[in-house]
């Protein structure tokens, strides 16, 4: 099983998204996937179609002692889905005086509960807060969503900064995959960042930039992921063919 | 690299005036963070950039024709027109995308503004298409015009002897 954290401290660089059509778009390549949603707001789960905020998730397993099974969804064939649940904001604000160990309480939970899945995606909340540190002591590795533009370079700049420290504190180093997303291939600036990317990341940047569609936004509002919405969509095709990048390990 | 530098050794200028990673490389270049940890090295046999898919052949019919009879582009305020917006990038990775967006436009029978004012780079497949898809137009009798081109893509119309049968220049 490969843990993977999508994480991006900044909003709208197409984190959501791109956990939601990509897992999906292995699982119909055959893969066992799970996804978590570490995000407070529900985001993933409105995306897969389950809209009902109170409905019990990883909160209930953290704050209340429920188990996995208890709270997993099937989302779709070989896709299963963990909620936050309506209390998972709460993980926010846990007794400082619980210290180090509350960055670990997603790991501990999750340890040994996959055996049967290929992939395990956690969709981290746009900061950098304490959720986000446990989705990265459970990762194996981190998927970083990046839209072409400069306000999303300058935040990758920000974000690994803070992954090296935390990295530093782990003692070794995570795997990392740069997606490019929201991407207009015939804009100079985008070209630019993308080249930027290559040039400090090299080996970690995912061929197949996801580019901006307009069927990318209207899906969650149908609670479809891009295969159902719009199948023959260029989204659908870059989707699929970035998940091929990720299980074939292909980079640039 | 300032704009006019830039310009002196024929490359466009950036499009970002401070990069926002150099900390990364100021560090790996000899200022070791105290907080450094090791990083993986990549993979040795890493895969090439994505292939840019070639699009099939245009074609390109009575050529000679337009060359005879070239038209100065109409001012855009006495029609109704379809406004096309061609960006800042246009090569041969972005022609077979823009060929059935043309041709949604000439779907419609109405004239169409091609807005070529933000074009930065095009490279001689996107002239090709420019040129098929004017040719096209006059057969249907739907006008097209260009507004404000920018100068690369006069340049470079200009470079390969197109400028005129593009409508380009009167």
């Amino acid at each position: 099983m490969q843990s993977v954290a999508v994480i991006n401290q900044k909003g709208g660089v197409g984190k959501t998204t791109t956990c939601v059509n990509l897992a999906h778009a292995m699982s119909r390549a055959g893969k066992r996937v799970t996804v978590l949603d570490l995000d407070p707001q529900g985001h993933l789960a409105a995306s897969l179609g389950f809209h009902e905020r109170e409905r019990a998730g990883l909160d209930a397993v953290l704050l209340n002692g429920a188990s996995l099974p208890d709270v997993t969804v099937e989302a779709r064939e070989n896709l299963n889905l963990i909620p936050a649940g309506p209390r998972w904001a709460e993980l926010e604000h846990l007794n400082p005086s619980a210290g180090v160990s509350r960055g670990r309480l997603l790991q501990k939970t999750l340890d040994g509960q996959f055996a049967d899945c290929d992939f395990v995606l956690m969709d981290c909340p746009p900061a950098s807060g304490l959720i986000v540190v446990n989705a990265l002591f459970a990762a194996d590795e981190v998927l970083i969503p990046m839209p072409g533009d400069y306000l999303a370079l300058q935040g990758l700049s920000h974000l690994m900064g803070t992954i090296r420290n935390f990295e530093s504190m782990l003692g070794h180093s995570l795997k990392k995959r740069i997606a490019l997303t929201r991407f207009h291939p015939r804009r100079r600036l985008a070209q630019e960042v993308r080249r930027k990317l290559q040039d400090y990341f090299p080996g970690q940047l995912l061929p197949t930039p996801i580019r901006e569609a307009a069927a990318l936004a209207e899906s969650p509002g149908f609670g479809k992921t891009i295969f159902e919405y719009r199948p023959n969509s260029s989204a659908a095709e870059d989707s699929e063919a970035m998940a091929r990048d990720y299980l074939e390990e292909r980079t640039i | 690299m300032a704009k006019n530098e830039a310009e002196k050794v024929g490359r466009r200028p950036a499009a970002m005036g401070y990069d926002p990673l150099a900390w990364i490389k100021e560090e790996e270049q000899g200022v070791a963070s105290p907080t450094e940890v090791p990083v993986d090295e990549p993979p040795s046999s890493l895969v090439p950039a994505v292939s840019e898919a070639v699009p099939p052949p245009l074609q390109i019919q009575d050529q000679g024709a337009v060359a005879q009879s070239p038209e100065p582009a109409k001012s855009e305020a006495t029609v109704q027109n379809e406004i096309t917006d061609l960006g800042e990038i246009l090569g041969i990775a972005d022609v077979v995308t823009l060929k059935e967006s043309l041709l949604g436009c000439l779907e419609k029978g109405k004239p169409v503004t091609l807005d070529v004012s933000g074009l930065d780079s095009v490279d001689t497949a996107a002239l090709q298409l420019l040129l098929a898809f004017r040719i096209e137009a006059q057969k249907r009798g739907i006008d097209v015009h260009w507004k404000k081109p920018s100068e690369t893509l006069l340049d470079n119309a200009r470079i390969i002897g197109l400028e005129r049968h593009l409508g380009l220049v009167a």
